[in-house]
């Protein structure tokens, strides 16, 4: 099958990595990913403001350009999100284009110099692409290399399960990623941190508050048992690392290396070349092979 | 007779319609086909701002417009754009914009060096205004989410043609100073990116290595009337040899 795909700007600067490891699995479960043409950000954050028509058309646009896209190439009619950020605020936008319709009209005049929006498109969250279209049972079909119970801790942050109905699963006990990650013979552990905000772009203006809310995660998921950080948020995984680096006193020099799920995933297939070497050569360590 | 009904009566006289427009909110009669700058001269303007190359190069004409009947704002240079009947416009000889100071043998072709320099262009809400007004039917906003992006080469293509008018600078509501950015990712593209040519590094080599002094030297000593009897002949295209 193929799918529109819409990076966002995160994905295609610090987080390439994420990119390269999900297009390969994807590719090796035969989903072909078409990339939006001529995507702009996607308007960040998504302003809850009822008025605030402005902030609409960034997301909007991109709707309208996927939607574009997938006509042309003739791919079902799914947007595949690889960031939180960019997965809320692409489905806030959708939500409020079919229900507001005093919004609605105002956008599509202002937004003229653009084809109509004609709705309908689904944006998925690659989890839930993993998971509907591939399902556990395809997964476990396909490994290869057990990933011998690494102990793990899935990071969800905030934006990727929030508000209930536009997140991916249930905002207080999420069980997707960890779904996955057992499927691919990783054990993840359960800590308190989970499902909670990473610090998000305080890390802009207010490093320090991001650092110590990092320095706690950490603490929690140390204390759990693990041995790693699975994400699928390029930001999340930001703060993750660089806050650890800041807090690496008082965490006495203990570090969880980050991983997106889609490179634990292409190592337990035994796609090897989607992986970074340095990522790759952490994941074995962890494994216990010699590096 | 007031002197545009005098023009008025020529231009019927010599078979020519004429068209309405308004500059500055002065009503006037124009014959048809006349660029706006022309049709300012013709109606006694000496410019002395807001003209410059008169061939559609140099963005310095911008004028913008409205059309009767159609809200939509146009921005056009004067020397490239026909006036129409019932056009409300005026020049715009200036747009004030800071000039950055950089060193480009000291930057990295990186897209932090262009957020450092300029950080409002993080500002975009992707509205596309600046597009919409580009005389030059440039992809602007598209070219500021490529940089945003970190695709600086994509986006040096994207505007090269961009004349530096300042149109979209001026409509932005992000405040944007979009043709100093473009010229920083252009000169970055042009230093850092784009493949070196080949063929010119040779000819600078042969230069600097006085493959030509001889024949230049040859030309110089033979003064004007060498010059006009080899200008003739290479008219003729046949190949010139200083002897």
């Amino acid at each position: 099958m193929k799918v529109v795909y819409y990076p966002g700007c995160t994905v295609k600067s610090t987080a390439i990595r994420y990119e390269k490891a999900t297009i390969g699995v994807l590719k090796s479960f035969d989903i072909d990913t078409i990339e939006v043409e001529n995507w702009t950000c996607c308007g960040v954050v998504y302003n809850l403001a009822v008025d605030s028509v402005a902030y609409t058309v960034a997301p909007l646009r991109n709707l309208i350009r996927a939607q574009e896209t997938a006509r042309r190439n003739e791919t079902e009619k799914i947007i595949l999100t690889l960031c939180s950020m960019c997965n809320h605020t692409l489905r806030q936008a959708e939500r409020r284009y079919k229900s507001d319709i005093d919004g609605a009209s105002k956008l599509r005049k202002y937004m003229d110099d653009e084809p109509e929006y004609k709705g309908g498109m689904r944006i998925m969250h690659l989890l839930e692409v993993l998971n509907e279209f591939i399902g556990i049972d395809g997964l476990k079909r396909h490994v290869k290399e057990h990933l011998k119970g690494m102990k793990v801790a899935t990071f969800y942050g905030c934006l990727l399960l929030r508000p209930r109905g536009i997140g991916v699963d249930d905002p207080e006990d999420p069980t997707i990623m960890e779904d996955i990650l057992i499927s691919i013979g990783a054990d993840p552990v359960d800590y308190p941190y989970r499902n909670e905000c990473c610090g998000s772009y305080s890390v802009v203006r207010t490093p320090g508050v991001v650092w110590d809310r990092v320095l706690e995660i950490t603490k929690a998921a140390l204390r759990a048992g693990a041995r790693a950080f699975v994400t699928t948020c390029p930001l999340c995984a930001f703060n993750l690392e660089e806050g650890q680096k800041y807090r690496s006193r008082e965490l006495r020099g203990k570090f969880l290396p980050v991983f997106y799920i889609s490179e634990l995933i292409a190592y337990a297939l035994g796609r090897r070349e989607y992986i970074e070497d340095c990522v790759l050569a952490q994941i074995r360590r962890l494994l216990g092979e010699d590096v | 007779m007031r002197s545009a009904e005098k023009k008025k009566e020529k231009g019927k006289a010599q078979g020519k319609r004429v068209v309405t427009i308004y500059f500055m909110g002065k009503k006037y009669e124009v014959p048809e086909g006349l660029t706006i700058l022309k049709a300012l001269e013709y109606l006694g303007y000496r410019l002395i701002r807001g003209v410059g190359c008169r061939g559609g190069f140099c963005g310095a004409c911008t004028t913008v417009y409205r059309k009767h009947g159609d809200y939509r704002l146009y921005v056009g240079l004067a020397c490239q754009t026909p006036v129409e009947d019932g056009m409300y416009l005026t020049q715009i000889p200036f747009v004030p914009a800071e000039k950055p100071r950089y060193d480009l043998d000291k930057i990295s072709p990186s897209q932090s060096v262009v957020m450092a320099l300029f950080p409002e262009i993080a500002r975009c809400i992707a509205c596309n205004t600046c597009t919409k007004v580009c005389p030059q039917d440039l992809q602007v906003m598209d070219a500021i989410q490529a940089i945003l992006r970190g695709d600086l080469a994509k986006a040096a293509r994207m505007v090269f043609d961009c004349v530096s008018c300042g149109s979209c600078t001026l409509r932005c509501p992000a405040e944007i100073q979009h043709f100093y950015v473009f010229q920083l990712v252009r000169r970055i593209y042009g230093k850092y990116i784009a493949p070196k040519a080949k063929h010119l590094e040779k000819r600078v080599k042969e230069i600097e290595e006085g493959k030509y002094e001889e024949e230049l030297n040859k030309l110089i000593k033979g003064g004007p009337d060498l010059w006009r009897e080899l200008a003739e002949k290479a008219q003729t295209g046949e190949e010139v040899i200083v002897e």
